[in-house]
């Protein structure tokens, strides 16, 4: 089934929206872990910018062994777990009493699950353009309308709003929606209501607990969870 | 090969200069994740419209328009930190005089302009790729775009590399601008009238080392003029070497970059005409430390404070900040059994130990500690997170002003917490933090959070002093806080007496409207 322009249109743009927004959110985490929030910020674009780079092209180039709405499914299912749980599992992986390991290798790992964002986000435009194949200027506009909004939102929004934690948390609740949009190949209108239910109550869960979220991160932080 | 070389240089120059204009900007405003975020969006949009516009271009005339992109793109990227200091110029000259460069207002106007600024940027090196693609008949599409995505990578390795070193924001333009002109000689090579574009070089050329010249001038005029709140009229600009001779011959501005902030010492001359005596004053990252006519009220402040609070002489002292010795000074007389001072900043102790007016100042407080004082450079939140349950009786805070999230941190919950568990059971904590009270002369907002934020840390009483200079003293332990004033040591300066009255009553917001006050945390920081 071929989805309409404008949802097209609307998930392209809320996929390129979660993808930098994880970034911003694991670069606020890491110039809290790591210090350095200018150069923190500059080394996670730049990465991010890369990584983006070169998932496309891997894609372009590897045989797919699902189809397109499947394989794209998986990279979301991943790319809503990483949005969601990455802030948590750098925060715990750098507190002092962490994980075993040397420091360089705890940070290395960080970038490491920053690139992946990158990378798997980098697989979304050529899984978007095979679905809407008339439409890929407008796709890329989306896509750049996306970012540009998450760059805005995030620090004026988001960040002073309802922190760190729970901001990625509700966005990646919103990259829930893309699921239930890729899963319901054949949409069954009770289905997709439950399922769109079920991610709304999320983000109201995760709106009615911001305090106790970002307390989590900072008891990670702190050391005070092991 | 060229034309990858081409791809490479212009995605890589163009990430730089987004990042050298981030870098610039956050100087300015303070406030590091805005002005990221605020550029990269734009930027990225930027790209997207640049090579959407680019995909209509013919094929005939494809490497001329390249060749025209690249060219402009090498003249106008190293001029956009010098726009944006010429917009910063004149907004400090032309808004209106209650707006400071420090305001809301001035923020969004400053942000606005460096994300236009970002998004042409981001335009011309978007409009470069599909050409590029177009024109290429040797390499594929992939390498293509891998050499494309490489470059914001080493960008960013780039720029990280050079801010870390403390390299002027000159240099970081002029070696960009190099490489990019390299990129724009290799691109030469491939167009059929080499002579004539290459003879078109200079102008490129010498934009560039006009720009890297002109930049630091630029940047001590416009710095100065935001210490100065100079004001002009249009017609000023008729004349805008007068407005520059009058900014240029009044005081002296010394500026040191060092990697964590920017330092900067501003001697005032006096007007003996009128009596008022001449000044200096530090800045870190543009907001006021602490000035020659102040400083002793200050630093005697803050360690006499401290001493009477705590009621006995202490063991241990930990110094966090600080690195112009001065609190030091204060400490060394009394000759206490261990101190240790933190400081981030290598650049801060050199210069403070080879400026003349500092030097002068700090006794030479850091080029010979006496026994049992240690001075460990490094994070404070690094040390706090590492010690081993060592104790102190008294810890002293002097960081610069939270402006920014960076120093946000250091007045955020988690920090407090982290200060107290090295606290020994009836410790000290002494703060060093402008109380700033609103038109009502209530206590204004920002102070109301770091009081909260230190209530929730587990420091209830926080204890307020310093009509002169501010300071919050707190202790874990229950006791209520008061100075016992026939303690205090002769010898202090009038002021330093003066600054130990305590007229702000924290007692006085009531539990309702405490509970409306934020707290800040590093994972949820406040606008500080």
């Amino acid at each position: 089934m071929t989805p309409s322009s404008v949802t097209l249109y609307f998930f392209t743009f809320l996929l390129a929206f979660c993808s930098l927004f994880y970034e911003l959110v694991y670069a606020q985490v890491l110039s809290v872990c790591l210090g350095g929030t200018k150069m923190q910020y500059l080394t996670i674009i730049a990465l991010f910018t890369f990584a983006l780079g070169m998932g496309s092209i891997v894609f372009g180039r590897v045989k797919l062994r699902y189809p397109i709405r499947k394989t794209f499914f998986l990279i979301e299912c991943l790319l809503t777990l990483l949005g969601s749980t990455g802030p948590f599992f750098i925060t715990w992986l750098l507190q002092p009493g962490g994980m075993e390991g040397t420091f360089g290798l705890k940070v290395a790992l960080s970038y490491f699950t920053i690139f992946l964002i990158g990378f798997l986000s980098g697989f979304e435009i050529p899984c978007l353009f095979a679905m809407g194949k008339d439409n890929k200027g407008k796709i890329l506009a989306m896509d750049y309308v996306g970012m540009l909004s998450a760059s805005i939102l995030f620090p004026l929004l988001f960040l002073p709003k309802i922190g760190t934690a729970p901001g990625a948390l509700v966005i990646a609740a919103c990259n829930g929606y893309a699921l239930v949009w890729l899963r319901c190949d054949k949409p069954r209108l009770v289905t997709t209501m439950l399922l769109s239910l079920v991610v709304t109550a999320s983000i109201a869960l995760v709106l009615m607990n911001v305090e106790g979220l970002n307390n989590i991160l900072s008891n990670l932080y702190l050391g005070e969870v092991k | 090969m060229n034309l990858l070389f081409v791809t490479f240089t212009s995605s890589f120059c163009s990430m730089c200069f987004s990042m050298i204009m981030a870098l610039v900007m956050t100087e300015f405003t303070g406030e590091e994740v805005l002005t990221q975020c605020l550029t990269v969006g734009p930027y990225l949009l930027g790209l997207g419209v640049g090579s959407a516009l680019a995909d209509r271009i013919s094929e005939s005339v494809r490497m001329k328009r390249l060749w025209l992109l690249e060219w402009a793109s090498v003249i106008f990227l190293p001029l956009i930190p010098v726009l944006q200091l010429i917009g910063i110029f004149l907004f400090i000259h032309f808004s209106p005089d209650d707006v400071t460069l420090e305001s809301k207002k001035a923020l969004q106007f400053l942000l606005g302009y460096t994300g236009l600024l970002s998004f042409f940027s981001g335009m011309l090196g978007g409009a470069q790729l599909p050409i590029i693609l177009g024109e290429s008949k040797t390499h594929s599409e992939e390498v293509i775009l891998a050499t494309n995505y490489l470059g914001p990578l080493a960008a960013g390795i780039f720029v990280v590399a050079l801010a870390g070193n403390a390299t002027p924001l000159s240099l970081q333009l002029f070696w960009t601008g190099c490489i990019q002109l390299a990129g724009l000689l290799a691109l030469v090579l491939l167009l059929p009238d080499r002579v004539k574009s290459m003879s078109l070089l200079f102008i490129p050329l010498i934009a560039l080392i006009g720009t890297a010249h002109f930049y630091p001038h630029l940047e001590l005029y416009t710095v100065k003029a935001s210490y100065l709140r100079t004001k002009a009229d249009v017609k000023n600009l008729l004349h805008p070497g007068d407005l520059l001779r009058v900014i240029s011959s009044y005081g002296e501005l010394e500026r040191v970059r060092t990697p964590y902030q920017t330092i900067d010492l501003f001697i005032e001359p006096p007007d003996l005409g009128v009596g008022i005596p001449g000044n200096a004053t530090v800045y870190l990252n543009r907001r006021p430390q602490f000035d020659l006519l102040t400083s002793a009220t200050y630093h005697q402040s803050m360690v006499y404070a401290g001493m009477n609070l705590l009621g006995r002489r202490p063991e241990s002292v930990l110094i966090l900040g600080a690195g112009d010795g001065l609190l030091l000074t204060e400490l060394r007389p009394l000759k206490l059994p261990s101190v240790t001072m933190v400081e981030l900043d290598q650049g801060m102790i050199n210069w403070s130990k080879s400026n003349p007016v500092i030097a002068t100042l700090n006794k030479g407080s850091l080029e010979k500690f006496p026994e049992g004082t240690k001075l460990i450079v490094g994070d404070a939140i690094s040390f706090l997170r590492q010690n081993k349950g060592k104790k102190f009786d008294l810890v002293f805070i002097d960081f610069p002003f939270p402006n920014g999230h960076e120093l946000a941190k250091l007045y955020s919950v988690e920090f407090y917490k982290m200060v107290s568990s090295v606290l020994s059971p009836d410790g000290i904590i002494v703060v060093d933090l402008p109380l700033y009270f609103d038109k009502s002369r209530e206590l204004a907002r920002e102070s109301r959070i770091i009081l909260k934020t230190m209530k929730v840390a587990g420091l209830e009483k926080p204890f307020l002093f310093g009509p002169l200079a501010s300071f919050i003293a707190v202790s874990p332990s229950d006791r209520p806080l008061a100075f016992d004033y026939a303690k205090f040591p002769d010898g202090l300066t009038n002021q330093a007496y003066a600054n130990f009255l305590s007229p702000f009553r924290e007692e006085e917001i009531t539990s309702e409207e405490w509970s409306r006050v934020q707290v800040n945390t590093m994972f949820w920081p406040k606008d500080l």
